[in-house]
């Protein structure tokens, strides 16, 4: 590009929707223009780093991931919004996806509202660094590796947290359920 | 504990299926506008070889041989080879007014 700033459009034209893609998982709707803007400033102000060895899409992926997880660093450093609450028929729903058999019947529930509220309160626990790793690794199904590339971490620190992670999923999922089997 | 390992497993799965159902975003002209207008604001990159970008390039190779030059002389200095106080004295007694100038001129 040598400098040139108008080369840049052709990039982010050909990227936008990868990128698109790729914050719309990881942030809440209203904060996707605003992160992918960030996530392009980042890139260009990066390109002298940029090593032609690797594609450039996986290079914007990672600075992509990486300004998610700076997202959410920031908003939980910020922690304006109140932390959701689960509803009764948020716990309602848990209980019945967990004493359900159908795979066809998750990926239908998936797709309800009480879901993705679920998923929202789930996460909403989790700190900005274990929220990255449950992301990239259990519902995305990228392998350690992968994960710890995108994120610029060690594989182990990934693994490490992914175990704990994962013991600190089943208790907060354990809690709502069994609490909701008692009563 | 009443939540099983596979209780676990197919909340973990309708999960995944919900992180999966959230509708796609396209972003349009004027969101692409408004990037390229910030960018434009911006410094031009640099793309020459600052003194600053060599050094933190290449300073990194002369670690090695930095660290074996510390470890030697840290080793000639514990083994008892130069001796400050005794140079000093040795020197003062084979030139006492030349050791005294140069002390005066602060050298």
């Amino acid at each position: 590009m040598d400098g040139n700033a108008d080369a840049f459009a052709l990039l982010l034209t050909r990227y936008k929707n990868h990128v698109a893609r790729i914050v719309n998982w990881r942030v809440p709707y209203d904060a996707v223009e605003e992160t992918a803007h960030n996530v392009f400033i980042r890139a260009y102000q990066s390109l002298p780093t940029y090593k032609e060895k690797g594609s450039f899409e996986h290079w914007i992926s990672s600075i992509a991931v990486r300004t998610c997880y700076d997202f959410w660093r920031e908003r939980y450093r910020i922690r304006e919004l109140p932390m959701s609450s689960l509803s009764e028929k948020h716990r309602e729903w848990l209980e019945n996806v967990s004493s359900n058999t159908s795979d066809q019947s998750f990926r239908k529930r998936g797709e309800q509202e009480e879901a993705r509220n679920v998923l929202a309160w789930v996460l909403e626990k989790l700190s900005a660094e274990d929220r990255m790793v449950v992301e990239l690794v259990y519902l995305e199904g990228l392998s350690v590796k992968e994960a710890a590339e995108l994120l610029g971490w060690s594989a182990a620190n990934v693994k490490v947290r992914l175990f704990r992670t994962r013991k600190k999923l089943r208790r907060l999922l354990a809690g709502v359920i069994e609490e909701r089997r008692s009563v | 504990m009443n939540f099983s390992y596979s209780d676990f497993e197919k909340t973990l799965k309708a999960l995944t299926a919900a992180y999966h159902a959230k509708q796609p975003i396209e972003f349009g002209e004027a969101w692409q506008a408004g990037v390229m207008d910030h960018i434009k604001k911006l410094r031009p990159l640099k793309t020459d070889t600052s003194i600053v970008v060599f050094s933190n390039k290449f300073m990194w190779r002369f670690v090695p041989a930095t660290c074996i030059l510390i470890l030697t002389m840290s080793f000639v200095l514990m083994i008892g080879v130069f001796e400050p106080e005794y140079e000093l004295t040795k020197i003062f007694l084979n030139d006492p007014v030349g050791y005294t100038v140069t002390q005066l001129w602060g050298v």
